[in-house]
């Protein structure tokens, strides 16, 4: 069960990378970050999760195998990352369970071949296409906060009011806005606790305090040499989204929202951190269910 | 019984005539701006359905941007470009020290993104329809933007300018499976290869130009900044923003990193297309890390990364022109 939350949470959590408020084609405000598949397809893929995990505790390798290959093809044909990434996730999840080892040995030769070609169709350094995605939801909302709030001589109240836009208010009315829901995400569940107790006082606090309340006192320089950094940033994504040799995207991220007292690069990038966090992970599951399938 | 002379009369009926006309204007003029105000909306309607597509990969992201459907969109839009406000240079920010861009220039750089991005989906249109050569004169269009953007002398337009160039560089190596390059006619090829080289050679986004400006400006202000009553407290306010409690300066401790920043931007600016600027950069970082004062850093900002970002771009020219010819 706590598999299926984690999971839950971390979909829920998944942006689409979208349009501005006022007009929706075939997405939501880029700003908005409750974005889950298609109910449908979620259906679907709980469903066949459900007979996979049926088969695998009843020891039927073959007919556990063939509902994976099912996923994987429903995975394939999706054209939608999100839900490309529930569906792979299902499978990498019980491709990666202890059990796993013993259903591989007991299925067929062909079906095992079969799931790992069907497997290693999906990239390695992007299998989803959650970059792509995050990329875009990045510069989808810098060009709204280019658009909407920096034309602005007051730019406090115009972000303010496109973040009421897209639902940036806390639940119940209460609190000041954006407050609970930056704290519900805990954006940066990437610093440890040590971590956190390190970080300069006034840098903590920036790093908590939400965007609209951080870019009330910023001078214009200041917002839009971070706008500016925020923007660089996502041209670099695509290289660091799989760098294995250096710093991850998200320690980039974290490092960049740590000296922004704007509030801007948490506004712009926060997804991109969790997006490219739960990549990774996929990532490594997806390394690890090949390695069992047998692929070099 | 007063008696009216018949060109009095005829100006009467021409002026009363003129009031019955004028009569009707005010609903008119509602039409139209209740007309401009749907076009603008549809063409931002349509000019976010463009900013989801990715030209460059197949299959595209969403069901709702595969060619069929987003080919008609990419078409109306373009039509619509024309209807659109032509950019124009903004007003400079009237608070050197507080701002290097005004608000008025985040509205037109919005603008120029968005003509540039449907100068973009239409040059992919035609690739995919089979007309590479009417895409050089669409990507020539993105390029004539950012040459606007080039000469207004701000950072963040020099910066937008640099990223227009780089879509017209990325859009040359598109599709990847065969660059445009290789499905270009020779005189689309030589015409793609004339538009580069208008580009200048030296600053091709303005990055030298805002660098020098705005850096200018600067100075000036905080020098004059310096040399008021409570010099050095004001100075330290205005750097402690970039630089965690920035110190206090002496005032010819000040002085002398002004003029350390006159320096750097004048050598910057000399070596901009040399290979000895990559010496300078490294050196005013590590400068501008050891000034606990802030100025260096209020000064002349992020000079360093622009210079190492265009020695890149301008590297990224060559290469592009290399491959045209």
């Amino acid at each position: 069960m706590r598999w299926v939350l984690t999971l839950a949470i971390g979909l829920a959590i998944v942006p689409l990378g979208g349009m501005m408020h006022s007009s929706k084609v075939g997405g939501r405000p880029p700003f908005i970050y409750a974005r889950q598949a298609s109910e449908p397809f979620a259906e679907l893929v709980d469903l066949e999760r459900a007979a996979a995990d049926v088969a695998g505790r009843a020891g039927d390798a073959e007919r556990w195998a063939l509902t994976l290959s099912l996923l994987l093809e429903m995975a394939y044909a999706s054209d939608d990352p999100v839900e490309r990434a529930l569906a792979l996730d299902a499978v990498l999840q019980e491709l990666t369970h202890n059990r796993a080892r013993s259903l591989i040995q007991a299925a067929t030769n062909d079906r095992v071949a079969a799931l790992r070609g069907s497997l290693k169709r999906f990239a390695k350094d992007d299998p989803a296409g959650l970059r792509g995605e995050a990329r875009r939801l990045a510069s989808a909302r810098l060009g709204v906060l280019e658009r909407e709030v920096m034309p602005h001589e007051s730019r406090f109240e115009p972000l303010d009011r496109v973040l009421q836009g897209s639902g940036w208010k806390a639940d119940g009315q209460t609190g000041p806005l954006g407050r609970q829901r930056a704290l519900d995400r805990t954006d940066f569940r990437a610093i440890d606790r040590h971590g956190v107790a390190v970080v300069e006082g006034m840098r903590r606090r920036h790093l908590f305090l939400p965007p609209t309340e951080a870019w009330n006192g910023a001078e214009p320089e200041d917002i839009e040499r971070k706008m500016q950094r925020s923007r660089n940033f996502v041209r670099r994504i695509d290289e660091l989204w799989s760098h294995q040799d250096g710093p991850r995207v998200h320690d980039f991220i974290l490092d960049l929202a740590l000296q922004d007292g704007t509030g801007i690069m948490r506004l712009v990038h926060a997804d991109t951190t969790l997006l490219a966090q739960h990549d990774r992970m996929r990532r490594w599951r997806l390394r690890e269910a090949l390695w069992r399938l047998g692929a070099p | 019984m007063v008696r009216l002379s018949p060109v009095i009369i005829i100006a009467l009926v021409v002026l009363s005539g003129c009031d019955q006309a004028a009569a009707p204007a005010e609903p008119r003029e509602s039409h139209d701006a209740a007309s401009n105000d749907h076009h603008s909306t549809q063409f931002m309607e349509l000019v976010a359905v463009l900013r989801r597509a990715d030209f460059a990969t197949s299959p595209p992201s969403h069901p709702e941007l595969s060619w069929p459907l987003l080919a008609p969109k990419i078409k109306q839009v373009r039509s619509m470009l024309a209807d659109t406000p032509v950019l124009q240079e903004p007003t400079t920010a009237r608070r050197p020290l507080a701002e290097r861009a005004s608000s008025a220039h985040f509205a037109e750089l919005s603008l120029a993104r968005e003509r540039a991005l449907v100068h973009r989906a239409e040059a992919a249109r035609l690739v995919a329809a089979g007309y590479p050569d009417a895409a050089v004169d669409e990507l020539a269009s993105v390029l004539y933007v950012a040459g606007l953007l080039a000469t207004w002398g701000v950072p963040v337009a020099a910066e937008a300018s640099a990223e227009l160039i780089e879509m017209v560089l990325f859009a040359l190596q598109q599709p990847l499976a065969a660059p445009l390059p290789d499905a270009l006619s020779a005189e689309a090829r030589l015409a793609m290869l004339a538009v580069l080289d208008e580009l200048n050679e030296t600053d091709p986004a303005g990055r030298l130009r805002s660098m020098v400006e705005s850096t200018g400006e600067r100075i000036a202000a905080l020098s004059t900044l310096a040399q008021g009553a409570d010099g050095p407290n004001v100075v330290r306010a205005a750097a402690s923003r970039y630089r965690r409690g920035a110190l206090r300066g002496q005032p010819e401790q000040i002085e002398r990193l002004l003029d350390e920043a006159r320096s750097f931007a004048r050598a910057l600016a000399d070596g901009w297309d040399r290979p000895t600027r990559s010496a300078i950069t490294q050196r005013l970082r590590s400068r501008q890390a050891e000034d606990a004062t802030g100025v260096l850093e209020l000064a002349m900002g992020d000079a360093a990364d622009a210079c190492t970002d265009d020695a890149r771009l301008r590297g990224r020219i060559s290469s592009s022109k290399e491959r045209l010819r």
